[in-house]
């Protein structure tokens, strides 16, 4: 079978499994897989009670892979996540390994630790590694952190800084469900048989996939279009569209371009093409950006969100930058 | 990848025939332009034009490169086919499973599509503005004409059609100097007042006919029955070809007829006068119509009669028929009236210039002064040369007789005696009057 039609039912059947447990959230759940298969980490936001911590773990369950969960706290130190040097009963130090030595971690309500805390994943998250007394620890390939955030309850949090947010992949935001699916969660969460999803793929099937997944060709007008809107976040060039230069303090960082490059590769093969289209490249850019993109004070007090600001991006720069053969 | 190439090229050249049939499409639009210009002011452009937007948008839709990617990027996007043909043609050659597989995906797609979806027949965009060029340019140029020139032909028309009649009243010169050189002189004078539209179209018709007229008298056997007949049918072409074309300096020069006695409402009026100061002073139109000529202005005209009178000038005529058209009303009458009476007693029928002493004040306005309209009205009447009954002007050509004009004789006053050959003198002559003018000087001295 060839690697496409390979992956096409690996994804499908992941899909499927997850959804056996999570309701609705369809694009929710192929972000995920996007962002697993991209090698990147997974940002969750939603208000309480709304699945973010029954999807990480459902995704765990389906994946034969290595799961922590960290819940985030004021007091949560970096040793807490990373591990520490121990001293043993032969009064030697060795080191005890953290939650942050699994391959999915979850870290629930991130927003709850201190930065300095925050800040411990950085290293795990870009190098997929813990730097402990001097000593690097590798983590087990692949290496997926999900976090989840609440949005509302601000009160006694630290809201993520700029640097820690660029390591997310994707941004997922969970919308509340609507009548249907609320009907669906009921009848799945309170009948006495719980559904329960089955393992379907492991950890060296992922990396495989990673690799093939690297290979498949992005056109040059599809690399410029990705890399136009990554320009078109920044407010300080004049080709900004104007939504950005009022509303607008920082744009998306070169993480951006490769998230959407990356994205829209596996978009492609969930497509079932070998090439990557603009259309791809439109589908993760909204997951890609939008917690790349700073607003100012201005922009906050409009109460503008992000994802306007992409929408016109999205919006203003077209595909193509000139029409090739104008009649 | 041969067959990816060769739809490629087939995709190019039906881009380049859109191309050829836009730039053909806009290069007729310009030329309509230039076409409907030359409708409104004859600029003889030639129908084999027509052929030049063919091989500039042959040259046009050649010229642009149209390179592969191009192409490929134009496949993809009117066929749906999510940057296949553009990723297959930039990553050919490459050692990828994913690459060969995407290239011969692409190819089995391309034979399954139909070219016909590509690159459709589109106008570009600035056609349709370019499409309101030909209609806008026609209405204003037909505006242009109808406000510049009302109910008349453009310029360029009326001045071929001008000239024309002037080859025809040429031509009828010349049919009339071997039997009447008297009119061969009238139709010389009326084709100058033509081409320098002094006159109506409706006047020049009225003077042929006076003409046809006199052809009609000429007492029988004196003139070629043939040569007669010749000349009353050209006459009557050339009359119709006046109407036909309606001369536009009739407008003006009734407007400036109309204009004149306003603003001759001035003091100034003794002026130089009409300048054949003649027997039949009081042209029957140049008494007319003028509302707004004013009994003071009629008094002022009165206060000159004295000059008039001393001069042989008719007050009646500087007023009414020199300044074309003022009326002189009850109120002033007496006096316009008494003038002419003594007007015409004290000119001359023979003297062309009817010199005056100034009038009342300065003389700043244009009364008295010989209009286009008198100029015919006299010229119907004292043509110089051209006797008005048989011996009433004794013509002195210069040296060549020793007669003078009976005017001279009698001593009227201040004019100069104007001879014949003084329209001819100091002009340069056209080739084609040469001859004419010759045949008609041999035929005065005979007589």
């Amino acid at each position: 079978m060839e690697f496409r039609e390979e992956f096409k039912t690996i994804f499908d059947r992941l899909r499927a499994e997850i959804s056996k447990v999570i309701v609705g959230y369809e694009d929710i759940i192929e972000q995920v897989i996007i962002a697993l298969f991209s090698g990147g980490h997974v940002l969750l936001e939603g208000l309480p009670g709304l699945g973010k911590t029954l999807m990480v773990k459902t995704l765990a369950d389906v994946l034969d892979l290595t799961f922590s969960r960290i819940q985030f706290t004021p007091d949560l130190m970096p040793s807490d996540i990373i591990g520490t040097n121990i001293m043993e009963r032969d009064r030697a130090f060795r080191f005890q390994p953290g939650p942050v030595f699994a391959q999915i971690v979850l870290a629930d309500e991130i927003n709850r630790a201190t930065p300095k805390t925050q800040s411990a994943l950085l290293e795990a998250m870009q190098e997929h590694s813990v730097t402990v007394s001097g000593t690097i620890h590798k983590l087990k390939e692949p290496f997926f952190v999900m976090a989840t955030q609440n949005p509302i309850e601000m009160e006694g949090t630290y809201p993520l800084p700029e640097a820690q947010l660029d390591r997310f992949f994707f941004k997922l935001k969970l919308n509340f469900p609507d009548r249907e699916e609320l009907m669906s969660i009921i009848d799945r969460t309170t009948n006495p048989e719980t559904p329960r999803a089955e393992k379907v793929l492991n950890g060296e099937a992922i990396e495989t996939s990673k690799i093939e997944i690297r290979g498949v060709p992005v056109a040059t007008p599809v690399k410029d279009y990705a890399v136009r809107l990554i320009l078109a976040t920044h407010p300080e060039l004049e080709t900004s569209p104007s939504m950005v230069r009022r509303y607008v303090r920082y744009g998306a960082s070169p993480r951006g371009v490769q998230s959407l490059i990356l994205g829209a590769k596996v978009k492609s093969l969930i497509e079932g093409r070998y090439n990557v289209s603009f259309s791809d490249v439109r589908y993760v850019t909204r997951p890609a950006l939008r917690h790349r993109i700073i607003l100012n004070f201005e922009g906050e007090a409009e109460g503008l969100d992000t994802d306007m600001i992409i929408d016109n991006i999205l919006e203003e720069v077209p595909e193509l930058e000139n029409e090739p053969v104008k009649p | 990848m041969r067959e990816l190439n060769k739809f490629i090229s087939r995709v190019r050249l039906k881009i380049r025939s859109v191309l050829f049939f836009n730039w053909l499409l806009e290069l007729y639009i310009y030329l309509s332009a230039i076409y409907i210009v030359n409708y409104f002011f004859h600029l003889d452009v030639s129908y084999y034009y027509l052929l030049i937007p063919v091989f500039f948008a042959i040259f046009l839709s050649l010229v642009r490169p149209i390179d592969n990617r191009d192409v490929a990027i134009i496949i993809d996007k009117d066929l749906g086919l999510d940057e296949r043909v553009i990723t297959s043609l930039e990553f050919n050659g490459l050692d990828s499973p994913i690459v060969k597989r995407l290239i011969s995906e692409t190819v089995d797609m391309l034979r399954n599509l139909n070219i016909k979806n590509v690159y459709p027949f589109r106008f570009r965009k600035r056609l349709k503005y370019l499409l309101l060029i030909p209609p806008l340019l026609f209405l204003s140029l037909s505006l242009y004409q109808n406000v510049f020139y009302p109910g008349e032909v453009s310029p360029q028309v009326e001045e071929s059609g001008v000239s024309r009649i002037s080859m025809d009243l040429i031509t009828l010169q010349q049919k009339l100097v071997p039997e009447r050189p008297d009119l061969a002189k009238r139709l010389e004078v009326l084709r100058k007042e033509m081409e320098e539209k002094r006159i109506t179209s409706k006047e020049g018709i009225n003077i042929l006919e006076e003409i046809t007229k006199e052809i009609d008298n000429t007492p029988a056997g004196s003139m070629d029955s043939n040569a007669m007949a010749d000349i009353k049918k050209t006459l009557e072409l050339v009359m119709e070809g006046m109407n036909d074309k309606g001369m536009s300096p009739a407008t003006d020069n009734e407007n400036s007829r109309k204009e004149e006695p306003q603003d001759s409402s001035g003091e100034g009026t003794g002026g130089k006068g009409m300048e054949a100061g003649g027997d039949k002073p009081v042209d029957e139109e140049g008494g007319k119509t003028s509302p707004s000529y004013t009994g003071e202005e009629n008094t002022s005209g009165a206060m000159s009669n004295e000059q008039g009178e001393q001069t042989g000038i008719n007050e009646e005529e500087k007023s009414g028929a020199d300044s074309a058209g003022g009326q002189i009303d009850g109120s002033a009458g007496d006096s316009g009236e008494e003038v002419e009476k003594e007007g015409s007693l004290a000119g001359s029928d023979t003297v062309e210039e009817g010199g005056t002493l100034p009038g009342k004040g300065e003389r700043d306005n244009k009364l008295g002064e010989e209009t286009g309209r008198n100029q015919v009205q006299n010229i119907l009447e004292y043509v110089p040369g051209i006797a008005k009954e048989e011996g009433g002007i004794k013509l002195k050509i210069k040296g060549s007789g020793k007669e003078t004009s009976p005017a001279v004789e009698g001593g009227t006053q201040g004019a100069p005696v104007k001879s014949v050959e003084d329209p001819v003198e100091g002009e340069s002559i056209p080739y084609e009057y040469k001859e004419m003018i010759r045949i008609y000087f041999e035929r005065l001295k005979g007589e």
